[in-house]
């Protein structure tokens, strides 16, 4: 997050600095987790499918897909998390579009019940994105 | 980042020719002549990519003034401050909830949720509360460290094997001898990792709010840098800073005594 000067610079103050950096912010979580699910597949699983002969491509998709998706769903959720916190976080440093600038705007202005107001609202938001991608987390999870 | 910067010095002769280091000096050393290219190639505005050399001199220049270093230790001093408030606070929070079941069931669930909200959106309010001087800033570390140790420390004090709690019971050892001599030995490792993870987001948070509002600091002087558009200085800033974090992670995993960065 502390590129972000440098992403200013490149994109100019604009919607384009904001998704890059949270792009950027959210990237490394996938990726990890990604590396562990595919990396965590129960060897039983692979020789089953070698012992059906599956070619490489189906081998992907059939068992190292399916077995990795509750790891990297978690890498997923994990790295839309790190990007909503730095997107609010630019928002407000550099005063453009969104929540942030909505805070920083109302605290410029003084108006302190607003900047409250603004401030639990965004807590609510990253409250209820937390709680929905926890849902969606367990349902992707396989029944133990 | 934190690789890219532990790696470039090969610390030892006979690892060279293992083929994990050659693929990475190639990913380093790619990465470095993919910049240059850039730099060169007018594909960006002028001096948005500055070219490695200007970077070189641009750090150079940095580390021999002495203004630089005062606001570094301005910096430092208000992460460290911050840490060290909001980690206390953090640790004993998680203490007291891994400890009661009853609390824990209360209250973990709401640290869970205002974990991962982005704590810079505080810092109108801290303003308010603490001034525009370096309170704010402490503040803004302490917010931001107290809710990854909080939690560590509430999970690492849960996974303590129950074995070793029973051996401190049946030795009759009291409610202090049991946290000094069985729950903090037993779960140093989680909490060294919850404190470097606040570590890092108690000088990302200062930074932060350095950046936004301040006229000290390395957060100020990045935000300089840019205002009046002298890059090579603002990447030798990030540089430094980069290799001033590795090296307080670093640190704190020495002090805690679980291994380096690459072990973990």
């Amino acid at each position: 997050m502390l590129m972000y000067p440098l992403f200013m610079v490149i994109f100019g103050r604009s919607a384009s600095t904001i998704i890059v950096v949270g792009s950027v912010a959210g990237l490394p979580p996938v990726i990890l987790k990604t590396i562990e699910g595919l990396a965590a597949t129960p060897r039983v699983l692979i020789n089953v499918g070698r012992s059906f002969k599956l070619t490489g491509p189906q081998l992907f998709i059939k068992i190292l897909l399916p077995a990795a998706l509750p790891t990297m769903f978690v890498g997923v959720r994990l790295g839309l998390i790190f990007a909503l916190i730095n997107v609010v976080g630019v928002e407000y440093l550099i005063n453009f579009g969104g929540l942030g600038q909505l805070i920083n705007d109302l605290a410029e202005r003084y108006d302190l019940p607003g900047t409250y107001a603004a401030i639990f609202f965004v807590v609510l938001v990253s409250v209820c994105f937390f709680v929905f991608t926890e849902r969606v987390e367990r349902w992707l999870r396989p029944a133990e | 980042m934190a690789e890219a910067g532990r790696i470039k010095t090969p610390a030892a002769l006979p690892l060279w020719a293992e083929p994990v280091t050659q693929v990475r000096t190639a990913i380093v050393v790619t990465t470095l002549i993919l910049w240059e290219a850039i730099a060169r190639s007018g594909l960006l505005y002028q001096d948005v990519v500055p070219s490695l050399l200007a970077i070189g001199g641009a750090v150079a220049k940095l580390l021999g003034t002495s203004d630089f270093y005062g606001n570094l230790w301005v910096t430092a001093g208000e992460a460290a401050t911050g840490l060290a408030i909001g980690g206390v606070a953090g640790l004993v929070v998680g203490l007291v909830l891994g400890a009661n079941r009853l609390l824990a069931k209360a209250f973990e669930s709401y640290l869970y949720y205002l974990g991962p909200t982005p704590k810079i959106i505080f810092f109108p309010v801290m303003i308010m509360w603490f001034g525009i001087g370096p309170g704010s800033k402490i503040a803004m570390g302490a917010i931001s460290c107290f809710f990854p140790i909080a939690l560590s420390t509430a999970a690492g004090m849960r996974q303590i094997d129950k074995v070793l709690i029973r051996v401190g019971r049946s030795f009759r050892a009291n409610a202090w001898q049991m946290a000094m001599k069985i729950y903090l030995p037993a779960m140093r490792r989680p909490t060294v990792n919850g404190v470097r993870l606040g570590l890092g987001v108690t000088i990302i948070g200062t930074l932060l709010a350095e950046i936004k509002l301040s006229n000290r600091g390395i957060g100020f002087l990045i935000i300089q840098a840019y205002n009046v558009f002298d890059m090579p200085r603002m990447y030798a800033l990030l540089v430094v800073l980069f290799v001033i974090a590795i090296g307080a992670n670093a640190f704190v995993g020495w002090i805690g005594g679980v291994g380096s960065i690459a072990s973990r």
